[in-house]
């Protein structure tokens, strides 16, 4: 009987509390929606500074963002090195700052996509997916099915540092826009400079310098620097690779005769869409590195060793076993800061100008690393909110206001302001200065956990550690040997396929990479021949779906400019 | 008497031994040698492991990789949880597996084709990752240390190996003199049959076990207290951390990791396959009893 | 003819009755068996579905036989095919025997220390990840150095690297599957063989059988009907060549002989970026399909040629 009287009273209560407060918002002159939050704060008067509008949330830029503490439901990978986010330093400062409490559904990384796919069949998902790392595709069909809400609004009224971000690099918007116009997901999107042109290749240089010979710019002088190697050191591979991301031979070579991206073998024209046989170099640069293969200068095993076992070609004790290598960067192939120094005697070489002279730099631009990075789901109870709370991340510039950064930490601890004299990546004067390596177990700060945008500028602007600092190196021989030579006009937009498209262009891009992999090795390594075989390659692209290939590709690329 | 033996012995059968005795010790060189090798590069160092100087011994001796693997608190507690499953599961895994098998290899039991049939069935057939998990959620089994137990329960696998056991080894006799005693069915299962089965019944806790211990897709999918994650959810974790491919982050550190990930590999794996090694000598015992009581004799 | 019925039913009820210990036996795993095994079912729909999210499992559009064709009509279809039967059917005909001509083997090594140290260290690799298992077997092929690519370079004078020839592919995933996996296979074996009435043995020795004679007519009839059914289960599972083994070892140079089935459809959903549960069921559908008429075959081959078989 006494528990009945009180939950009534409590009851009662309640409907009090929540009448006023309906009453104080309903209080504010009804703005139509797309009017600016900052109008309704200031209409709403009579309410503290940080009056909510009627999404729930106060207006963009200022903080905490909803008056009544909000739970927010967020899916996510547990990130790497940190501890606990329930305990975390930076989360319990965010709470803080926002009012918005997180209630965290973490999911180990091994297998994260399993589960993810089981949250979204059972029925009941949180508010948020946080670096998720949903694809495109995925975006474009659960989006389509509702599950993903358009951001596009959002991202207007609520997200002010996601809209700087889209203007100060634009091409992002090609990343993010769905076939459909929406925007389902941010990204998260970090520009370094040197991995927009991965397909490096290095050589051994001091066997260059006592054969007395430079590094070579073209691809006759690398074909004579490499004969030279052969004679001199007959027990190593005079250029090699391994099966690997970025290691693969080819494609450094292939960088001096067409535009080659073998992740889908097209490139653009003079804003014509082209696939590899169109380009009257293609068949010259396979002819070059079968020559290469013929006499021994590229070994096989290129195609089909792993990095371990480059590395130990690289590493051998005494002389090195192989003179050139393609990588992305020495310690793919090396063991960075070894004592053999290895690492360093590696240097890096330029793109190679091709036999018409000209040089055709793979450059990919900056492309983020997770395109679905942040969604939000049509479980939301205040989308708006959610919205607000994933916005400060996306300003690196926030960290000397508020003294902390989510993947830095706290000034101070993990980082500070870069002194006088130091220099960032360029030479130009640092802004700020790392304090704890990168990838050690803390609580103090998100780590990855939370998609951030971090600009070239930024990028730039950290303090190098010591003389021979990697990030510096990476930086200079980028800048020096590659970006001169990037072709970044030939490279294909990013295209997205429609819920519909996506089944057959995912079976057709199969059987081309698959049929392209298969006859470059071919001809490549001799068992097939470039003059023969040539018309049988043209003839079971044709039958694998190139023009369907084309014809869907084209019809996306037209879809997004009309975007 | 003897002297036959003796006789016989040679020519054949000491070239048969001879052979025997040397094929057993190829397959077991040969066998040994992944075996070595994981427990060397164990406690190399990552630059050796990747610069491919690793062949036969420990390279650059360390720790490192186990003192990663030890650092977190958190593989005691995937040890005890891993430990729980399996003899929980295990229990009853075996009480079921015998419950379902003993029936199945009576070929007096009326309708024990389409029973076997509908158990074969499903090793052929399966609804899937979604309804399954589906199923376990409606059930209210999700976040429990039930999960890891009750949808595992019976391996349709071992039902059949142990039903062929009890068909060989269970002579009709056997049943026939124990029904003409009076004996009911249960109590010859549990007098007669079992004590009698040991061997398979301990082979099929065994590979149960052994299944317990190695699982993890089952704790991926259904629970998410951390407290609650058997041993392989952290050990796999601890792997992919240094695996990670990020190209925009720090490069270097990066690649520190993934050196380190290499050494993981090998350091995981003793980790995780010590206990059952040192198991494997409790139950190997079984295999060398398990004789038949000479009841028929008699 | 009502005569006989209703003397079939009183024998039938009479039976069932009389066992009735043994069908309560049974209720507890039939139950579990419904459960989780046949309810989960109603998701083999979606094979022939367009399966959304949203509208779940029975909501989702169907498509009838779409999924199959896109499958069969695919261009690498004849191909991988193929693969996964020669992949399959080399497994079944050589890995299939080894555990028992261990077992067999080890069941005459006389001195116990050296049986009990041999089961252990053959049963180990099983333990180990088929990711390590790889690497080794790339580590020993290597023409760098690699002892087995060592070997072959002495007694063929060629040097071939193993990993990189199309030919070789199925016979180093055969053989390094039988070492990886024959020790621990040969339990069930070794437990059967130990099951053998031992005074068949004394009785063998005393009339003069060599050991050979003794395998022949003792063991092998010990173990064959564990051997008849664990074979029969085996072609069942025919189609299921291991997935992540193959995935692991493939490289641009060896796919002409090393796409399967799995990992092809694995593949496709990769690259499309976005997983196709409905294509990947329809596919594992196709698979059991021909499991169960394997299984279906063999179960009455042994039935007509000894009175072991499954069912």
């Amino acid at each position: 009987m006494k528990k009945m009287v009180y939950s009534c009273l409590a009851l009662v209560l309640v409907m009090a509390i929540s009448a006023c407060n309906n009453s104080n918002n309903t209080a504010s002159p009804s703005e139509p929606a797309s009017s600016s939050p900052a109008a309704a704060a200031i209409a709403s008067s009579g309410a503290p500074t940080t009056a909510v509008n009627e999404d729930g949330v106060t207006p963009a830029g200022t903080y905490p963002i909803v008056e009544e503490p909000l739970t927010l439901k967020v899916f996510s990978v547990k990130p790497d090195n940190v501890l606990d986010l329930n305990t975390n330093e930076f989360t319990q400062w965010y709470e803080e700052k926002t009012n918005i409490k997180v209630d965290w559904d973490l999911v180990p990384k091994t297998g994260s996509a399993e589960r993810l796919q089981v949250t979204l069949a059972g029925g009941k998902f949180p508010d948020v997916f946080l670096t998720a790392n949903l694809t495109m595709p995925q975006l474009v069909t659960y989006g389509s099915q509702g599950i993903f809400l358009p951001l596009n609004d959002l991202i207007d009224q609520y997200a002010p540092n996601v809209k700087k971000m889209m203007e100060q690099s634009p091409y992002i918007k090609d990343y993010m826009t769905a076939p459909d116009g929406n925007i389902y997901a941010l990204p998260n999107f970090g520009e370094t400079l040197h991995t927009s042109m991965p397909k490096k290749g290095w050589i051994y240089q001091p066997w260059l310098d006592e054969l007395g010979l430079q590094m070579p710019t073209t691809t006759d002088e690398f074909y004579n620097v490499l004969k030279a190697f052969k004679a001199a050191h007959p027990d190593a591979a005079p250029y090699s690779g391994a099966a690997a991301a970025n290691n693969e031979p080819e494609s450094y070579i292939m960088q001096s005769f067409l535009f080659y991206d073998n992740s889908n073998y097209l490139y653009m024209d003079n804003g014509q869409l082209k696939f590899v046989t169109d380009s009257p170099n293609y068949q010259e640069g396979l002819r070059y590195l079968h020559k290469l293969a013929q006499e021994g200068l590229l070994q096989k095993e290129a195609f089909v060793q792993d990095r371990k076992a480059l590395t130990a070609l690289a590493e051998n004790p005494g002389e090195p076993k192989v003179g050139a290598v393609a990588s992305l960067f020495w310690g793919h192939f090396t063991v960075n800061d070894g004592d053999s120094g290895r690492y360093l005697a590696y240097q890096a070489l330029p793109v190679l100008k091709g036999p018409d002279g000209k040089a055709y730099g793979n450059d990919r631009g900056f492309a983020p690393n997770q395109i679905g990075a942040f969604t939000i789901t049509n479980m939301a109870k205040n989308p708006a909110a959610a919205m607000r709370w994933i916005d400060w991340f996306f300003d690196t510039d926030n960290m000397y206001t508020d003294g902390w950064s989510s993947f830095l930490g706290k000034e101070g601890v993990g980082w500070e302001r870069a002194g006088a004299g130091e220099v960032g990546l360029d030479g130009q004067p640092a802004k700020y200065k790392v304090l704890q390596t990168f990838g050690v177990d803390q609580n103090h700060h998100w780590s990855q956990t939370a998609p951030t945008y971090q600009s070239d500028a930024f990028r730039r602007a950290q303090a190098a550690v010591t003389d021979d600092d990697q990030e510096t190196r990476l930086y200079q021989v980028t800048k020096e040997k590659y970006v001169p030579y990037s072709a970044i006009e030939m490279k294909v937009p990013p295209v997205y396929m429609s819920a519909d498209d996506l089944t057959k262009f995912g079976d057709i891009q199969h059987n081309i990479v698959e049929l392209v992999k298969q006859f470059e090795v071919g001809f490549i390594t001799g068992s097939l021949d470039l003059d023969k075989d040539w018309d049988k390659y043209l003839k079971q692209l044709g039958s694998a779906g190139l023009a369907d290939y084309r014809v869907l590709m084209n019809k996306s690329l037209e879809n997004r400019n009309k975007h | 008497m003897e002297e036959n033996r003796l006789v016989r012995e040679t020519g054949m059968d000491r070239a048969f031994t001879w052979f025997n005795y040397l094929f057993i010790g190829l397959v077991t060189v040969s066998v040994l040698y992944p075996l070595i090798y994981v427990i060397s590069a164990s406690f190399s160092s990552p630059e050796a492991l990747m610069s491919g100087k690793v062949w036969l011994l420990p390279v650059e001796f360390g720790l490192e990789g186990y003192k990663a693997v030890f650092r977190n608190s958190e593989v005691w507690i995937g040890f005890g949880n891993s430990l729980f499953y399996m003899a929980a599961g295990t229990a009853v895994n075996v009480v079921l597996t015998v419950a379902a098998a003993y029936p199945l290899s009576r070929k007096d039991l009326r309708g024990r084709g389409v029973v076997t049939l509908l158990f074969a069935f499903t090793m052929i057939f399966s609804g899937g990752m979604i309804p399954t998990y589906l199923l376990v959620r409606d059930l209210g089994l999700l976040d429990s240390r039930l999960a890891m137990i009750v949808p595992t329960a019976i391996n349709v696998f071992n039902v059949f190996v142990a039903m062929a056991f009890f068909r060989q080894n269970i002579p009709d006799e056997l049943l026939d003199s124990a029904k003409i005693d009076g004996s009911s069915n249960f109590r010859f299962l549990i007098s007669i049959v079992l004590p009698n089965s040991s061997a398979v019944i301990a082979v099929v806790a065994l590979f149960y076990a052994v299944d317990h211990w190695n699982s993890f897709f089952e704790a991926l999918l259904y629970l998410s207290d951390e407290n609650k994650y058997p041993l392989q959810i952290f050990l796999r974790e601890i792997l992919l951390m240094n695996n990670t491919d990020m190209m925009d982050m720090d490069l270097v550190a990066e690649q520190k990791r993934m050196y380190m990930s290499e050494l993981l590999k090998y350091s995981l794996i003793i980790t995780a396959t010590l206990p059952l090694m040192i198991l494997y000598p409790f139950i190997q015992r079984y295999f060398v009893k398990g004789v038949m009581i000479g009841s028929l004799k008699g | 003819m009502m005569y006989r019925i209703a003397l079939w039913n009183r024998t039938v009820s009479k039976e069932v009755s009389s066992n009735w210990q043994l069908y309560l036996l049974l209720v507890l795993p039939v139950a579990y068996i419904l459960v989780f095994h046949y309810y989960p079912m109603y998701g083999l729909q979606i094979a022939f579905k367009k399966y959304n999210l949203v509208k779940g499992i029975s909501g989702s559009p169907w498509l009838g036989f779409d999924h199959f064709e896109r499958f069969f009509t695919a261009y690498d279809f004849s191909i991988v095919l193929k693969n996964t039967v020669q992949i399959g059917f080399y497994q079944l005909i050589a890995a299939f025997p080894a555990p028992i001509i261990l077992a067999l083997s080890l069941n005459y090594i006389r001195m116990r220390k050296i049986k009990k140290f041999v089961q252990m260290v053959t049963y180990a690799p099983y333990f180990i990840s088929v990711v390590v298992i790889v690497g080794i077997i790339v580590q020993l092929l290597s023409p760098q150095g690699g002892i087995i690519h060592h070997f072959i370079k002495l007694f063929t004078g060629q040097s071939i690297n193993m990993m990189a020839e199309p030919a070789y592919f199925k016979t180093v995933y055969v053989l390094s599957g039988i070492w990886q996996t024959v020790g621990w296979g040969s339990i069930i074996y070794i437990a059967a063989l130990t099951a053998v009435d031992p005074s068949l043995h004394e009785a063998a020795v005393m009339d003069g059988a060599s050991k050979l004679r003794r395998i022949r007519h003792i063991d092998i009839p010990g173990i064959l009907p564990t051997t008849v059914i664990l074979f029969i289960l085996e072609i069942g599972k025919f189609m299921n060549v291991g997935f992540q083994k193959i995935l692991l070892m493939q490289n641009s140079l060896n796919t002409r002989a090393s796409e399967v089935i799995d990992t092809y459809v694995y593949k496709v959903g990769i690259i499309s970026g976005l997983p196709d549960f409905s294509y990947a069921t329809a596919i594992g559908l196709f698979k059991s399909v021909i499991g169960l008429i394997l299984i279906f075959a063999a179960n009455q081959i042994a039935r007509k040629v000894n009175d072991t078989s499954l069912w």
